[in-house]
């Protein structure tokens, strides 16, 4: 019983050796191209290393507020000018420091997300 | 060259490395695809996508498994996605334990002597379900063991081994029909 199992598996060995089947000529050409090109891609994806810290940016954002006062100090000189510049800054510039800082939310945000999914890519 | 040192070479950014290694596996992949999928251009397409899936994952093999296992899973499992499904293989089998008939063995025997064998036993193989010829393919020319082909498919070995066993005998069978045809059609 097992000397016919063996020569049974023996013949459909033999038999299934005609089964091969051939792929076109240049399939491994294909697969090269599509690599180099997925390469290329993937070259130009831009990962940023690490993520600034809730602290950095809110540091960031007191210098950066710090520098136009004093520009604007040091450019009018006078305190109760200087209230009233505050003023009109505030009144002019309010729209560009509420964008500002939704540009730097956004861009933490992005960062955030360009992180997680390179530590996903990474695990999977 | 070895497998290891291609590997190894692949990871340190040699791209001959991985030509080579495509040609060593780009017969035995499209085979495992064509009897997947079933037409020669989504078999094609279903190479590639598993050669690219392999060069993109290769940094994670440990070699804990043979490569060629753990690549023809890949492909497996590409196959599978390819024509939507979650596994070739029913948790139900027919019972069938009746094994090759004496005839169907000789009428194999003597199909070994004709030139033309390759279009019967080609034609044969599609007759046959897909997971049939899959797991033929895979134990009888590709070679691989049971234990191999359960890590592949996620069967248990002792499901392999009955599936094997049940798909062996219907290969007999139909390719007997199928020479018996083929003489029909002669006459």
């Amino acid at each position: 019983m097992k000397q016919n199992n063996q020569s049974l598996d023996q013949l459909t060995r033999r038999l299934m050796e005609e089964s091969i089947e051939q792929p076109s000529s240049n399939l491994n050409s294909r697969i090269m191209g599509l690599l180099r090109k997925e390469q290329q891609i993937k070259k130009k994806t831009v990962y940023f290393s690490s993520l600034p810290s809730v602290e950095n940016i809110i540091w960031g954002m007191l210098v950066y507020l710090i520098v136009v006062g004093t520009f604007f100090y040091l450019s009018r000189g006078n305190i109760a000018e200087m209230k009233e510049t505050i003023a009109s800054v505030v009144d002019h510039y309010a729209l560009g420091i509420v964008t500002i800082s939704a540009g730097t939310l956004l861009f933490s945000l992005c960062l955030w997300m360009d992180n997680r999914r390179k530590c996903h890519m990474k695990r999977s | 060259m070895d497998e290891r040192k291609w590997i190894e070479s692949i990871l340190a950014g040699d791209m001959q490395s991985f030509s080579c290694l495509i040609s060593k596996y780009e017969k035995m992949a499209f085979t495992l695809a064509f009897r997947i999928v079933g037409n020669r251009e989504e078999a094609e397409e279903v190479t590639q996508d598993a050669f690219l899936k392999m060069y993109q994952a290769l940094p994670d093999f440990r070699f804990e498994s043979k490569f060629s296992s753990w690549f023809y899973r890949i492909v497996y499992r590409t196959a599978l996605s390819t024509i939507r499904r979650q596994s070739l293989f029913s948790d139900v089998d027919d019972v069938d334990t009746s094994n090759v008939t004496v005839e169907e063995q000789e009428q194999a025997s003597a199909l070994l002597e004709q030139n033309d064998r390759k279009k019967v036993i080609q034609k044969t193989l599609k007759e046959l379900p897909k997971s049939e010829a899959l797991l033929l393919t895979l134990f009888y020319l590709q070679e691989c063991t049971i234990y191999e082909i359960s890590q592949i498919t996620g069967l248990s070995n002792v499901n392999v081994k009955t599936k094997l066993f049940r798909a062996r005998k219907h290969f007999y069978s139909v390719l007997e029909k199928e020479m018996k045809n083929e003489i029909k059609d002669l006459l």
